[in-house]
């Protein structure tokens, strides 16, 4: 039925590990090359009926930051009930919802689903420890020669990185984006993937809190009308993120603007359906502007290397608080898991 | 570490809400909105009345709160953010896990 409470970081580790022990047919258990700065493994499992890289890629990436602590359980738990269901020749229930066996069979062989629960380990351990802060958002990095400790991962992909608009350069503060863009090991994890798995073409981070969809731009506003004016050109350094103002918008091609709102769209009603929390579609920056965050670097590697693959990349923020009592954070476990069924298949029948 | 609080700040204009960001606090970007339609969602004692502002959730020490009232914003207080919470409180290994989810 449902679990009383939240997985510690071994846990997850375990929940990983029992999937590809469990069903060693439809999970490969990938682990990631960079430990973490207290020595931890990034792990991810990789769902499929013969995984092949011709198939599309889904990413789905959560624990990002330390004190959200819903989204990793919920991780685990979406890829458990997924592949028991396909295993047992079952319907998929979350919630109110139940998807018919087919849509799951859909989705296991159509599809190669790599989903990275727990991308920051060391945080969350910190934040479970009785001597730890519950409110941590970093990572550990120690910062040697700094004040204080920790990088926030979701500053420190490499979008306007040097920018550090919506960041920090204190060690000290929540936002600290990092020595460099990728100087984590976590964030490298992310980036590993999406290099050596080049058929990735969507890609979701879990966050928490807020109730939003979110998906590019997040530096400035976006704008469909000059291909010209674009993250890439330096000459539009220093006037970018002043939110609403007219100097300088983010080019974002228009069918990929309508492809991010109808994907998003999907996502939100299925998420209505289950209790009526209305989340809300909008571009990432909405009133503060971020750089460095992992769902605009995902998206933006094909305008740097046209070789890549275009990545449809969305945050979610889930919920209405960090840590709700586990009760609670289980209605927004299946809530939001619908809502990452209908994320699937609409990737699967959208193209990029 | 000083003791903090979850909070609303509330700022009275778009520039003033950009401006928090040079204050390095805990503010979580993802809960700025707009005020306006907001003031019931807000504590009876909310400062904020019906006038149009904008709010951003954080959390942010007594002395950070002095600093952002000095400078004109409004700030309402929740709760404590020292308490344990349910990240520590309610954890399940994973043999528990598997066993609850398969009753």
């Amino acid at each position: 039925m449902a679990p009383s409470g939240y997985l510690t970081v071994v846990g997850i580790e375990s929940a990983l590990v029992s999937l590809r022990d469990t069903y060693p047919s439809l999970c490969e258990l990938i682990v990631l090359p960079e430990r973490t700065y207290e020595g931890r493994v990034g792990r991810t499992v990789r769902i499929g009926v013969e995984p092949r890289n011709d198939k599309p890629g889904i990413l789905i990436i959560g624990g990002v930051h330390a004190r959200e602590i819903v989204n990793p359980d919920m991780l685990v738990y979406f890829a458990y009930q997924l592949v028991r269901a396909y295993n047992t020749g079952t319907d998929l229930m979350f919630g109110q919802t139940t998807y018919a066996n087919s849509t799951v069979v859909s989705i296991i062989e159509n599809l190669d689903l790599f989903i990275f629960p727990l991308v920051n380990p060391d945080g969350r351990a910190y934040v479970q420890s009785p001597n730890g802060d519950p409110w941590w958002r970093k990572n550990r990095n120690p910062n040697l020669g700094l004040p204080c400790q920790g990088v926030d991962l979701n500053r420190n992909f490499d979008f306007l990185w040097s920018s550090g608009i919506g960041a920090s350069a204190n060690s000290c503060s929540d936002t600290y984006k990092g020595a460099a863009a990728f100087s984590e090991p976590e964030t490298r994890n992310v980036r590993h993937l999406l290099d050596a798995y080049p058929h990735i073409t969507h890609l979701v981070d879990i966050h928490s809190y807020s109730e939003l969809i979110l998906h590019p731009w997040g530096d400035d506003n976006n704008q469909s009308t000059n291909p010209n004016m674009h993250f890439r050109d330096p000459v539009y350094d220093g006037l970018r993120g002043t939110v609403g103002d007219s100097t300088y918008r983010e080019f974002i091609p228009e069918d990929d603007l309508e492809r991010f709102a109808k994907i998003g769209r999907g996502v939100r009603d299925a998420i209505v359906k289950e209790r009526g929390r209305a989340y809300t579609v909008e571009q990432g920056i909405d009133l503060y502007p971020t750089t460095g965050t992992s769902n605009d670097y995902a998206y933006s590697r094909h305008f740097v290397d046209g070789s890549q693959s275009k990545i449809t990349a969305y945050v979610v923020e889930t919920g209405q608080e960090f840590q709700p009592p586990f009760n609670e954070a289980f209605q927004i476990i299946t809530e939001v898991c619908a809502g990452l069924v209908d994320f699937i298949r609409n990737s699967l029948a959208t193209k990029t | 570490m000083s003791r903090r609080y979850f909070a609303v700040v509330i700022a009275p204009s778009k520039q003033a809400l950009a401006k928090l960001q040079a204050y390095d606090l805990d503010l979580f970007h993802s809960t700025a909105q707009v005020l306006t339609g907001l003031a019931a969602a807000l504590p009876p004692s909310g400062a904020a009345g019906s006038d149009d502002g904008y709010r951003i959730d954080g959390l942010i020490t007594l002395e950070d709160i002095g600093r952002l009232v000095d400078d004109g914003y409004k700030v309402l207080i929740n709760t404590s953010g020292d308490q344990p919470t349910p990240a520590q409180t309610e954890t399940i290994d994973f043999e528990q896990w598997l066993r609850e989810l398969e009753e």
